[in-house]
């Protein structure tokens, strides 16, 4: 499985106490698996998203990003784990305004100390695939949103990730550019075989059951897991409720 | 510095102010490097290069350093000092030179043949001469075998040295002799010696590598200049820490989706320092030319420029800088990966 997260458990500080983000959740999202995790402000949406991103270290529970347990790594362990192993999708478009769109993807391969060069062809190839090739060169405010977006995912895959992590990917858009966003985004890690994990609080975007929608969607709030619904075939995603 | 080169180039207004004020303070420290260099050599180059090992004075009375200009020492003093070989009296004193309506300000050293200065053309001073220096005979416009009155006395220009500059003023070589038909017979201020001196009452030892603690004036000059420099070096760690303390605030969100997408605190570090150094290099560059450009093309004020005069203010403000940056460099490196998932 790519991601896997058992009985995971986080808090932050909150005055004298302290805030349960996550109480005991678990989730498991296989290859080529698209799921949605929705549910209200403060829910724990993004809470479970930096956790899975190894973003944060949960108080208990265990993440394992492709067969690599990382609550117990160093941060520059896990800055590796996110290198190799996890493309993000963010939810303000978090484009480099110095950066062309073609140089915005080749930066994942510079973190990786890739040559550039040898990769530009394969850069040009997925800025084609989100039908920004004519945008190459330009920059973040010569971009549209939608268009913005569109580079935030194909520098996402860039690194050829296992796992992809999307963090409301349409809340800057309306309604159809959402759709088309998460259609694309559909294909693409279909296409490659990504495991992927949408949060969103705007279910309806995500287009539920179409073959162009997510396959399965978890139901967030108060830091657990309430419900789980599978619209397409559910092989490999479970979502387990937290009990109680 | 994939990242920093591009930052560079898109936010270049930003950039070139930056790179601009760096310049402009580069330049003043030069600039002001070499004015120190040349001040001091006005003020002593004479007596640096003066040979031996130390230099005994008359002692300054309380609360006064000794200086040169006010030092006489008593025969008996001079007498002891001078029965060994390798000691020779030196004496100085700041008049007028005069020729065909001609009059320019002169030290004149009244000193022992160990003491003279290299000839560039001519012979060394006897009896009724003197050695100039190429710049006091260019303005006066004399040469070897013309006659100069310098207070009120004939002496001829036996030849033309590398006597340097006192207090200001070109120095002019003599024998101890005709520099007391000068001085109206006073005796000579200092004794140069290549050996330790006795202990004599009512005199002072100056090991030669300080002598310039027995010029009027000199350390007073020199360190309130340096002072400044050093003032200018803080002010410029200050306002480069400060623009990288602000380009960092601005940045730190794409700083932490750097981070988020795995990249290294070695990779932002590089990237970061990178783009620091770049700036100083390229404006200290820039500045530094225009201080070399300066100090070679003015002859108005005394200006030097040396290998060590350059590369100190250089390296110290490319130090300096570094650190002030270095300070948000900090920020750079610890930026929270967390910050690029929030709204």
């Amino acid at each position: 499985m790519s991601l896997v997260l058992s009985d995971v458990t986080l808090t932050y500080p909150d005055g004298d106490g302290r805030l349960t983000a996550l109480d005991r959740v678990d989730l498991t999202v296989g290859a080529g698996q698209f799921v949605a995790v929705t549910g209200p402000s403060g829910s724990g949406k993004s809470s479970l998203l930096a956790v899975a991103g190894t973003l944060v270290t949960p108080d208990s529970g265990t993440v394992v990003v492709e067969g690599v347990r990382t609550a117990d790594l160093t941060a520059a362990e896990r800055a590796r784990v996110r290198r190799d192993h996890i493309g993000f999708v963010f939810q303000q478009d978090n484009l480099i305004p110095s950066l062309t769109a073609l140089e915005q993807v080749l930066l994942a391969v510079d973190l990786r100390k890739g040559s550039r060069r040898a990769h530009r062809t394969r850069a040009m190839e997925l800025l084609e695939q989100v039908g920004l090739a004519d945008a190459a060169d330009r920059r973040p405010h010569q971009l549209s949103g939608g268009m913005r977006q569109r580079v935030n995912i194909a520098r996402s895959l860039m690194g050829s990730p296992s796992l992809l992590l999307v963090d409301e990917p349409t809340s800057a858009l309306d309604r159809e550019r959402g759709r088309r966003i998460i259609a694309l985004l559909a294909e693409l890690v279909r296409d490659r075989g990504v495991a992927t994990v949408v949060v969103s609080h705007d279910l309806d975007a995500l287009d539920p059951g179409s073959s162009t929608g997510v396959d399965a969607t978890a139901s967030m709030a108060d830091g657990r897991v309430v419900r789980v619904e599978h619209h397409r075939v559910p092989a490999g995603a479970r979502f387990v409720e937290t009990p109680g | 510095m994939f990242i920093a080169l591009r930052d560079v180039r898109h936010a270049k207004g930003r950039f070139a102010l930056i790179g601009s004020v760096i310049a402009m303070m580069t330049f003043l420290v030069v600039a002001l490097s070499a004015l120190t260099n040349g001040l001091a050599d006005a003020t002593a180059s004479a007596v640096r290069q003066l040979p031996g090992t130390s230099l005994v004075m008359q002692s300054a009375v309380a609360g006064q350093k000794p200086a040169l200009t006010r030092s006489s020492l008593d025969d008996s003093a001079v007498a002891a000092l001078t029965r060994e070989p390798g000691a020779s009296r030196l004496g100085v004193t700041t008049t007028r030179v005069e020729v065909d309506g001609r009059a320019a300000a002169l030290t004149v050293f009244g000193a022992d043949p160990a003491l003279m200065p290299r000839l560039v053309t001519g012979d060394a001073p006897g009896a009724g001469a003197i050695v100039l220096n190429a710049e006091s005979a260019e303005d006066l416009g004399v040469g070897p075998g013309s006659t100069v009155t310098v207070s009120g006395r004939q002496l001829t220009v036996s030849g033309i040295g590398d006597t340097r500059s006192f207090l200001g003023t070109p120095v002019g070589y003599t024998t101890v002799d005709s520099w007391r038909g000068l001085v109206y017979g006073q005796n000579v201020g200092a004794v140069v010696l290549n050996w330790p001196a006795p202990a004599l009452p009512g005199t002072t030892e100056l090991p030669m590598e300080r002598i310039t603690d027995a010029v009027p004036g000199f350390s007073s000059e020199n360190s309130s200049l340096m002072m400044i420099q050093g003032l200018l070096l803080a002010i410029s760690a200050l306002v480069v820490g400060s623009f990288f303390a602000v380009w960092t605030a601005q940045r730190l969100r794409q700083l932490a989706v750097v981070r988020a997408m795995g990249g290294s605190r070695r990779y932002l570090l590089r990237d970061g320092l990178g783009q620091v150094l770049l700036v100083l290099v390229l404006g200290e560059a820039v500045g530094a030319s225009l201080g070399v450009a300066l100090a070679l093309g003015v002859s108005t004020v005394p200006m030097t420029i040396t290998a060590a005069g350059l590369a100190l203010p250089v390296v110290g403000m490319a130090a300096l800088g570094t650190a002030g940056a270095l300070l948000t460099i900090r920020k750079v490196v610890t930026v929270d990966p967390l910050i690029a998932l929030s709204a």
